[in-house]
């Protein structure tokens, strides 16, 4: 798909900018000069700022029922069992689909992104920037901006993108590590709640943990992380630095039975894969302080050792 | 830029290296991976101590804290919140430590703990404490998380406040 032919899937206004850089002989960056130079020492040349955008109108999400609901009979008008659903489940009242729609739109984005750099020759991506917004007349929009970079040699079938900013880059080259890509791992779960979730918040409880919500946030987040494990598998990377772990938690009037709430998670985990390059570790002859001990003395044998 | 290029960097050498392993990625490929969410250099001065990162754990509670008895006007320990505080965080830490232990983990580093209240405010009899329903933020980094959301009864007034969750 981003294989910088003529007809790469971008939108015409994106290839004649693309065009218009190539011919220009120039390039634009948002990059700071640290970053900058940060990239250049690792031997990359940033080559222009791409772009991704796509917008994405998230209709049907696949949480209209509510399983929980019908846990059989308990007390206080709530089911005796509780159901945690979540998104990796695939069943029916997940929100599999919803899920599914903002991997597809973020990764729409991404595609888009990565074929800019393809047509302007780069191998990858840094400082990638990802972002949800409205889009004014209607929908939700979803960007990934970031600066595209060129290395020695032929491009790559698939430009890598990273999240890192150049410093970052730099220091991850240096010890062997390339970014591979971006990876997410999204999730939503959902709980209605039972009797025993209802009688853990009443107010005369007391100290207790409430299972059923601990339930819902750990399998959530538990799914997230699988998710994201599955992007790294298939990228083919080794291991993964996560950047962004976020963890939101509301509530909604639960559509199968009235006057009952149902509490729904969304965890996202945003990183970057990377993968080892260089077995031989170049930072080990000038090792970093790691440990500053208070005792002067200790402190002036250690800078002895060090300046050795 | 010339002479301040690293000092083995040969500039065609090294990227060369690295854009030649990318381009030998497959999908797929069976071994193990690793997660974690040390920043790049917390992750480069831990491989430097000799460890690696083997995943990322996660704990999670969520606690109910009971009634809080108290009076205004008196110096006191509120009892039940500090307990409330500690079993919580003692779920989630223990839940933490156990997914380490799965991964046959020597040790957990960069933990980050957080603990957000969510309050719900409803009418009771006066003369219970309502306590202080501020944010209570633990320091440092890390790869746990908590999440403790109160309940507690506050005197004579009706409302509902939900407060932003907010991970790391």
């Amino acid at each position: 798909m981003a294989d910088g032919g003529s007809d790469s899937g971008l939108p015409a206004a994106a290839q004649a900018r693309m065009a218009e850089i190539r011919r220009s002989g120039t390039w634009g960056s948002s990059l700071s000069t640290d970053e900058f130079a940060a990239i250049r020492s690792t031997g990359f040349e940033p080559v222009g700022q791409v772009l991704g955008a796509a917008v994405y109108n998230v209709g049907y999400t696949g949480g209209f029922a509510c399983p929980g609901a019908w846990g059989g009979f308990g007390r206080y008008g709530v089911p005796a069992v509780g159901v945690t659903t979540v998104s990796g489940d695939g069943n029916f009242a997940s929100f599999g689909p919803m899920v599914a729609t903002l991997y597809e739109a973020r990764r729409s984005a991404i595609d888009r992104m990565i074929a800019e750099c393809a047509q302007l020759g780069g191998h990858g991506v840094v400082g990638v920037t990802l972002s949800i917004g409205s889009f004014p007349a209607g929908g939700l929009e979803f960007k990934a901006l970031g600066t595209a970079v060129r290395g020695p040699g032929p491009p790559l079938a698939r430009p890598f993108t990273s999240d890192l900013s150049g410093q970052d880059f730099a220091k991850l080259f240096e010890d062997g590590w390339m970014p591979a890509g971006l990876v997410l791992g999204i999730s939503v779960g959902a709980r209605h709640d039972d009797w025993l979730t209802v009688t853990q918040t009443r107010w005369g409880a007391g100290n207790t943990e409430v299972h059923g919500y601990t339930e819902v946030v750990t399998q959530t987040r538990h799914d997230a992380r699988e998710q994201l494990e599955r992007d790294v598998t298939r990228l083919g990377a080794d291991g993964v630095v996560v950047t962004t772990v976020t963890t939101r938690v509301r509530e909604r009037d639960c559509p199968a039975a009235e006057g009952r709430r149902d509490h729904i998670v969304e965890a996202t985990l945003i990183g970057t894969a990377i993968a080892r390059f260089h077995s031989a570790s170049r930072a080990a002859e000038r090792p970093s302080l790691a440990i500053l001990s208070l005792d002067p003395q200790r402190r002036q044998a250690a800078r002895v050792r060090l300046d050795r | 830029m010339t002479d301040q290029t690293s000092t083995e960097l040969s500039a065609a050498g090294v990227p060369h290296d690295a854009l030649a392993r990318l381009a030998e990625l497959r999908p797929g490929q069976p071994g193990s991976i690793f997660t974690s969410d040390l920043s790049v250099n917390e992750f480069l001065l831990v491989r430097e101590a000799g460890f690696r990162p083997l995943g990322l754990v996660l704990g999670s509670s969520i606690y109910h804290v009971g009634l809080q008895f108290g009076r205004w006007g008196k110096n006191q320990e509120l009892d039940v919140l500090s307990q409330a505080m500690y079993h919580a965080r003692e779920l989630a830490m223990g839940r933490m430590e156990a997914e380490a232990d799965a991964l046959g983990a020597d040790g957990i580093v960069g933990v980050r703990l957080d603990v957000e209240l969510k309050v719900h405010l409803r009418p009771v009899r006066p003369g219970l404490l309502d306590p202080d329903p501020g944010r209570v933020r633990a320091a440092g980094h890390g790869d746990g998380q908590l999440r403790v959301p109160h309940r507690a009864p506050a005197a004579g007034r009706r409302a509902r406040q939900h407060r932003q969750e907010r991970g790391t």
